[in-house]
């Protein structure tokens, strides 16, 4: 017999738990690539963006299948991209005001669309949007030993947990796989190009890929926690280290960490501290913001960068 | 290895290369040859379109009319054998990469692009590593080599990118602004290893905006304000006439209405 303690927590937590540290991982390793080119921001919109893609594409299948998501959430993103585009065009402004003017546009678009069909569909609303449904992933655990291991009850695991494990792997293999290519990508794109490199495809493949674990991460646990895990631990590592190797790894493992410790917070913590639990991504979220609080004062580097690029230089 | 009949063999030529961004000209008709195993300097005012003209030749840039060849050939197909140093601007210099790392760009072959050190630890890439490192020393940073660049002087950042350039083992060189932020002393060196490169047949073409030096320490110049203004010999090209005529205020107009 495996003991009910055990039980509970394999049915319960098991599976949320690993969704929300591996998506927090694969968020944290394919932003530090972002945050190393200065495109944190870019990620933001990404995140916000792809929205009333996901909702169209819920509306038109009236299902959460990824695939038709991630068609959604793609077809919005390049939406956003040549409105960007456009308006830096035609309305004279400059960058960073264009691509706010439209991820706002875009996020408070899908907002509405839900908020319009929000009666029709249970399965869907703006709480799920922001911090996912990590409640609902249960597992119907097995209750003997003999069942973990003739695998039956396998079949019965929510597949958000193993999509996001799967896509944890598959980015960490990809960016091993180009390390060299994406280090001299993100370091020296004119010079990248002029041997050949196709910095701008290599781009756009990290863009698809953070597009993905933006949707596969928005499908389990919300946009707040996307928007957050794509930048903090980041932004923490970077003041941590000089290297980029450590710089990568180090930003996986907070994404991590912050995972696992905000779901044990949000979900053991809280119940004791406040008597009631709290909501585990907006926890995960929280910490990872305060990693980088932490980091920042701590390390003193926040106040004086020596070489960092601004204006008049 | 087609070699365009009628193509001159000149390291790098242009024929009527015009260029706009967004319909403003930034370089018009420029017809111009750099000659072999010379060091040649680009000189004009700002916004002369120099930069444009080491981009549009490599293909960064589509040109709105004209080529460019190297050797008789596009770019695409001698790419090997160009080894190009963007501006410092374009780059930053915060970046978490150290400096044989950057130099690394430049030994990289083919399959150097995969996989971390690491991972390939013992195999061939050990080759391209030493390599690397050899230009460091070369340039006296031998010290440098596993620093951050972040934590290196302007000076040794362009030493640094340098010696990814020379680490290419190129035979023409197209530098932006080489010396930018590079203190006197350090500027005198790196004429000098580059002046040995030219002995040994390699070309270079740096856009250069110390009139001064550009004079005394290039062979060739082309003085252009977006469209050519003087080429030749330096003395020759950067004559004091022509220099006012190409940084005239209104030049570029006056020059392209020509």
């Amino acid at each position: 017999m495996i003991p009910p303690g055990l039980h509970e927590f394999l049915t319960l937590d098991l599976m949320p738990l690993v969704a929300v540290t591996a998506s927090a991982a694969a968020l944290a390793l394919l932003g530090s690539f972002l945050v190393l080119r200065r495109q944190a921001m870019l990620g933001d919109a990404m995140a916000h963006s792809v929205l009333p893609g996901l909702v169209a594409a819920f509306l038109v299948t009236g299902s959460r299948a990824a695939g038709p998501m991630f068609l959604g959430a793609t077809a919005a993103a390049a939406l956003s991209g040549l409105a960007i585009a456009a308006i830096i065009r035609h309305g004279r402004v400059e960058r960073s005001a264009a691509i706010g003017l439209v991820y706002t546009t875009m996020f408070a678009l899908g907002v509405l669309l839900l908020e319009l069909n929000g009666g029709a569909n249970v399965d869907l609303d703006v709480d799920c949007v922001l911090s996912g449904q990590l409640e609902l992933m249960f597992w119907n655990a097995p209750t003997t030993w003999a069942e973990v291991l003739d695998g039956s009850s396998l079949s019965g695991m929510p597949p958000q947990p193993l999509r996001l494990v799967g896509l944890l792997m598959a980015s960490a293999a990809a960016v091993i796989l180009a390390w060299p290519l994406l280090r001299a990508v993100a370091f020296d794109a004119a010079f990248a190009r002029s041997r050949g490199l196709f910095p701008a495809a290599v781009s756009a493949g990290l863009m698809a890929l953070t597009t993905l674990a933006i949707v596969l991460s928005f499908d389990a646990v919300g946009s707040i926690l996307a928007i957050a895990l794509l930048t903090c631990p980041p932004a923490t590592a970077r003041l941590l280290t000089d290297r980029m190797g450590p710089y990568v790894a180090l930003s996986v493992g907070l994404g991590g960490a912050a995972g696992l410790l905000g779901y044990a917070l949000a979900t053991r913590g809280a119940p004791l501290l406040l008597g009631a639990s709290v909501d585990a991504s907006g926890t995960v979220a929280a910490l990872s913001g305060l990693g980088l609080i932490v980091a920042a004062v701590g390390s003193g580097r926040g106040r004086s960068r020596p070489n960092a690029p601004g204006p008049g230089l | 290895m087609i070699l365009r009949s009628g193509e001159s063999r000149a390291p790098l030529a242009l024929r009527s290369l015009s260029v706009a961004y967004r319909g403003v000209p930034a370089l018009w008709d420029v017809s111009w040859e750099a000659r072999e195993g010379a060091m040649t300097a680009i000189v004009g005012p700002n916004g002369a379109g120099k930069s444009t003209l080491l981009n549009a030749a490599m293909g960064a840039l589509r040109p709105l009319a004209g080529e460019a060849f190297f050797w008789g050939q596009t770019f695409a197909d001698v790419r090997s054998r160009v080894a190009y140093v963007p501006q410092r601007e374009s780059v930053d210099w915060d970046f978490p990469v150290t400096a044989l790392e950057v130099v690394e760009m430049g030994s990289a072959r083919r399959l150097d692009w995969l996989l971390p050190t690491w991972v390939r630890r013992g195999t061939a890439n050990r080759g391209h590593r030493q390599e690397a490192r050899g230009c460091l020393e070369e340039l006296g940073l031998g010290a440098f080599a596993d620093r951050p660049i972040g934590q290196l002087s302007g000076g040794q950042q362009q030493r640094v990118f340098l010696a990814r350039a020379l680490a290419q083992r190129a035979d023409l060189l197209l530098l932006d602004e080489p010396f930018a932020g590079v203190d006197s002393e350090t500027e005198g060196a790196l004429f000098q290893r580059l002046r040995r490169l030219c002995s040994e047949g390699t070309t270079v073409v740096a856009v250069h905006h110390d009139l001064e030096t550009a004079r005394s320490r290039f062979d060739d110049a082309m003085l252009m304000a977006g469209s050519v203004v003087a080429t030749g010999p330096a003395a020759d090209a950067l004559s004091e006439d022509n220099v006012r005529r190409a940084f005239a205020p209104g030049s570029r107009a006056t020059v392209q209405l020509a």
